[in-house]
């Protein structure tokens, strides 16, 4: 062994390197305050040894650099962990910066001769963050893609080289491919260089300087220590005051603690200070230690902690993946990383030259500065560190607030919640579809959430339909509607529930029924859910039609009750059928009963849905009465030979079945046998144009047998109910 | 390096001859000063070497050597910047192009689409969102009928069409038209809270928007026949002017 090592000794040295590395001398003893170096060490060697596998994984363009995530998020063996333990560790990587910029500010390790060193340390930082942003969009999700079109666009405000600046960063004129292999050699090839270079330079001038004697450790010092600790807890109290109702109790309760243990120990050392000052005086001076194996043991100890917490918060947090980067699809929850929304804060208060250049540029500036301005002694008083001091403190709690202002913001925003919320409803969407029996085709997974009736359903709905209509008072989309209704809200429809409703007379005329519409007025319907119904009627038998209405939609969220109650339907049936009892048919039609009015035959079914949206001004449907429906299939004037084609539909099939099939829940779900997720597949009528064919087809074309057709009424439809002109009363 | 009448040239073993000729290089002093000058910090040893050797025949041998070697070390080093440098031109060339190559694909003035037929917009009626959908190459791969962004059209009263692209004018988020109790109908942004009014320009709770909405330009002929085509392109983003960037 021993020769081994005097053979490997003489050929290389590394007794003396390792002696070198071992044994550098630290005056005063090991500190906890100096661990925050070897911890950064730490967890940038993280990063290289994930980055690496991830690279292995990784494959940066447009239409494969989100699917290549996804796979090593859902699908590679502890792939979400490894994506996590990067993800987070970048994270604490700044946190970590922070506090050895803190730490060497205060103990004054940026002055001569150490000014180089300082300044390696600011372009860690300046690199850190450059890895944080490229970072952010390498998935090519929905939240990376929109946050880096403004970060793009904020460079491209850069005065004088803005354009070409822009042109260069995204490698183009519009994001792409080449945004992506652009921002993938920066992130994994120029920055990390970079990094390796300046950290390098950075330890051999750290051990060329050494240790900068901290104040020796004292009873004083550190009994200040606590101060700081108890002065930093209080500004995160009223923090956590100012933002309380948007902090869940964990976090409450965290901070209670720390404040409380902080103001414990400040009191302890408080009153003991004399007795401790005394024993101190005693006790010889602490003398040097080496760095082994003093300091190493704080140090391990420090990056056990660091790893710790961020395997906490993979465990508890896992890593986001927002759906599919998509430049047609806006994504209103767009926001950069944490650590940058203290400028994006500026930047919605100031503008950009100010927000984004003037205001970090003068900051940047003067913690540059800093070896400078430390000099200055005025009477023996070290003015220059104190304003150092104080201005890196402002500067700090001045990111805390802007940082919370931000958030503030959006916590307290309904509408920028909702879009969260929506913005997850994809995210989680897509990854089901890309498990599906389709996979994820050749052209990304983009494509995935565009033939989806659960994607695209109330997407179409708060287009299309939520200028009148709602879905559970919001637009489909979660969102706040534009317009006052002027129809029903649809979410409950033709379940059961909205059975009740239409054969009650107080709910028809709610708003959430048709009291919005004109059609309430005079309704005849009314009249008679007032009087006869009412009386005809008892409760039991009031059940049975509802549950006979509602059968004949064939809802698959029904499926189980309407087979069991089989016997109550029919009895239901017997009820609508009878003129006396019933007496649906006196003015509807209904199973071959009945010649005017809404026809209840498959009410609510998918293809009477289909039927109903292509023209609810057939007389099948609302005929001449229909209120302002619109037309969504093609409209027609004339009749017979005559008949001929006025407008183009607004709606495709296909678009229609998505808004059908999402508000029926019958959109492809992971249990499903079906051969393809699409809904195009089950209606073969359909092509996948994406706009309006201007097809002369009739409103109730070939459909997907689901419901035996009751009357095959096609395209006799000379009632083209213009919106706004439907006569109120019924005759 | 072969022409035996320029001693500077003489390889090193040739000392011996050098010396004899001595008496022809020494009436060229210009010349070497003129080299000493360009080969940068060279310690005037001829001047040591006169202070230190007394011997006249000994001070021009050491005189010439000096010289000699002044020269050979100004050759080399020049030859290591000279090749150095083209060692490091060569690729950097190479790399700062390739690198810049962005720079020349400028926009090619947008694509045109269709949105819809006119009668399918209401007059009168709330601006309706539209996607854009064409074909489009981005670097290898070139897509059919791709959504490439979004656009609200709309039609005023007495029907005349506008139609704006949905892409924020301040820093290029997408445009959302909502109805808020405070400020009525509005584009609004999500990102950075720039508000336009309905006919696209800038609203008084605006913040951030230098300009009004982007108008795009619509196929005059297309729309004659009742077709909505757009040209759909992307504009600098927060500036005053309306300046088209793709």
């Amino acid at each position: 062994m021993k020769f081994l090592l005097n053979w490997l000794d003489d050929r290389t040295g590394i007794r003396r390197i390792t002696h070198e590395a071992l044994f550098e001398n630290i005056p005063g003893g090991a500190r906890w305050r100096y661990v925050w170096g070897s911890a950064l060490t730490f967890a940038i060697l993280v990063q290289f040894i994930t980055g690496i596998i991830l690279w292995m994984f990784y494959s940066p363009s447009a239409n494969s650099a989100w699917e290549s995530v996804y796979f090593i998020e859902e699908e590679i063996a502890g792939g979400d962990w490894l994506r996590g333990i990067h993800h987070w560790t970048s994270q604490f990587m700044i946190v970590l910066l922070v506090l050895h910029l803190v730490q060497v500010v205060v103990d004054g390790a940026y002055k001569a001769p150490r000014e180089f060193n300082f300044w390696f340390g600011l372009g860690l930082l300046g690199l850190t963050l450059a890895l944080g942003f490229t970072g952010y969009l390498l998935p090519w999700d929905q939240k990376g893609f929109w946050a880096t079109e403004v970060a793009t666009n904020i460079v491209g405000g850069t005065p004088l080289i803005g354009d070409e600046l822009k042109q260069l960063v995204v490698g183009g004129s519009e994001a792409g491919h080449y945004t992506l292999t652009r921002f993938f050699a920066l992130h994994a090839g120029v920055l990390p260089a970079a990094l390796i270079g300046l950290i390098v330079l950075h330890i051999y001038l750290f051990r060329k300087h050494g240790i900068t004697p901290a104040p020796l450790k004292s009873a004083a010092t550190t009994r200040h220590f606590w101060w700081l600790a108890l002065v930093v807890m209080f500004f995160a109290q009223g923090m956590l005051a100012w933002n309380w109702q948007y902090v869940s109790n964990p976090v409450r309760v965290a901070v209670g603690v720390a404040t409380g243990i902080c103001l414990l120990r400040v009191m302890f050392l408080q009153l003991r200070r004399g007795k401790m000052e005394d024993e101190e005086s005693r006790k010889p001076r602490p003398g040097d230690a080496y760095f082994w194996p003093d300091q190493i043991l704080r140090d391990a100890i420090a990056c056990a902690a660091v790893l710790g917490a961020v395997l906490f918060f993979v465990w508890n947090f896992g890593t986001d993946l927002s759906a599919p980067a998509d430049p047609s699809e806006n994504y209103s929850a767009a926001r950069p990383d944490w650590y940058y929304m203290a400028l994006f804060a500026l930047l919605k208060k100031y503008d950009l030259i100010m927000g984004a250049f003037v205001i970090p540029g003068v900051v940047c500036g003067i913690v540059f500065l800093m070896p400078f301005i430390g000099r200055v002694t005025i009477k023996r008083i070290q003015i220059g560190h104190i304003f150092n001091l104080v201005f890196l403190a402002v500067v700090l709690a001045g990111f805390m607030y802007w940082t919370m202002v931000a958030f503030r913001h959006d916590w307290g925003s309904e509408e920028h919640q909702a879009s969260v919320d929506f913005g997850h409803r994809d995210a989680e969407r897509v990854k089901v579809l890309a498990k599906g029996p389709d996979g994820i085709p050749p052209e990304g997974a983009v494509t995935l959430l565009r033939k989806d009736s659960y994607a695209q359903g109330p997407r179409l709905f708060a287009k299309h339909c939520a200028s009148c209509h709602a879905y559970e008072g919001h637009d489909g989309t979660g969102k706040k509607r534009i317009q006052k209704r002027s129809a029903s809200d649809l979410a409950s429809f033709p379940s059961r529930q909205w059975a009740e409703g239409v054969l009650d007379a107080e709910r028809f005329a709610h708003p959430d029924f048709l009291g919005s519409t004109k059609l309430i007025k005079g309704s005849k319907m009314l009249k008679f859910l007032k009087g006869d119904f009412k009386e005809n009627l008892e409760g039991e038998e009031i059940k049975m039609i509802v549950a006979a209405l509602s059968a004949e939609a064939k809802l698959p969220s029904q499926a189980e009750i309407d087979k069991e109650e089989a016997e109550l339907i029919e009895e239901g049936r017997e009820l609508m059928l009878d003129d006396l009892a019933g007496a649906c048919i006196d003015c509807h039609k209904y199973r071959g009963e009945g010649t005017k009015g809404i026809d209840l035959t498959g009410y609510g079914s998918r293809k009477w849905q289909f039927e109903f949206i292509k023209n609810p001004a057939h007389p099948r449907f609302y005929g001449k009465k229909n209120d302002r429906m619109p037309i969504f299939g093609p409209k027609f004037e004339g009749e017979g030979e005559d008949r001929k084609l006025v407008r183009p539909a607004t709606l495709t099939d296909v678009e229609i079945w998505y808004i059908i099939d999402w508000m029926r829940g019958e959109w492809w779900k992971p249990g499903d046998h079906s051969e393809s997720v699409a809904v195009a597949k089950e209606d073969p009528a359909s092509d996948a144009a994406p706009e309006e064919q201007p097809a002369g087809e009739s409103p109730g074309g070939e459909l997907p047998a689901a419901q035996p057709a009751a009357e095959p009424s096609a395209g006799e439809s000379a009632a083209d109910a213009q919106p706004g002109s439907a006569d109120g009363a019924p005759e | 390096m072969s022409d035996p009448t320029d001693s500077t040239d003489s390889p090193a073993s040739d000392r011996p001859e050098n010396e004899k000729r001595s008496d022809a290089s020494v009436p060229e002093p210009p010349k070497t000063e003129k080299l000493r000058d360009l080969s940068g910090p060279v310690p005037p040893k001829t001047e040591q070497l006169e202070e230190e050797k007394p011997s006249t025949e000994e001070l021009e041998i050491a005189e010439e050597l000096a010289r000699e070697s002044d020269r050979r070390a100004f050759l080399q080093k020049a030859g290591s910047v000279v090749i150095g440098g083209a060692i490091v031109a060569g690729p950097t060339v190479v790399a700062v192009r390739a690198v810049l190559d962005p720079l020349t694909r400028g926009g090619q003035g947008g694509v045109l689409a269709r949105l819809t037929s006119l009668d399918a917009l209401v007059p009168g009626a709330p601006p309706q969102v539209f996607k854009v959908i064409a074909d489009k190459t981005d670097a290898w791969t070139t897509y059919k009928d791709l959504p490439l962004g979004m656009v609200y059209a709309q039609r005023s009263e007495d029907g005349e069409l506008t139609v704006f692209s949905a892409t924020c004018p301040h820093l290029g988020c997408v445009v959302e038209f909502r109805n808020t109790e405070e400020h009525g109908e509005q584009f609004y942004c999500p990102c950075h809270e720039s508000s336009f009014k309905v006919d696209g320009s800038l609203a008084p709770n605006n913040t951030q928007a230098k300009r009004g909405l982007d108008t795009l330009e619509i196929d005059q002929e297309k729309l004659a026949a009742g077709e909505v085509w757009v040209r759909f392109q992307k504009f600098k983003a927060n500036i005053v002017e309306k300046k088209a960037v793709s």
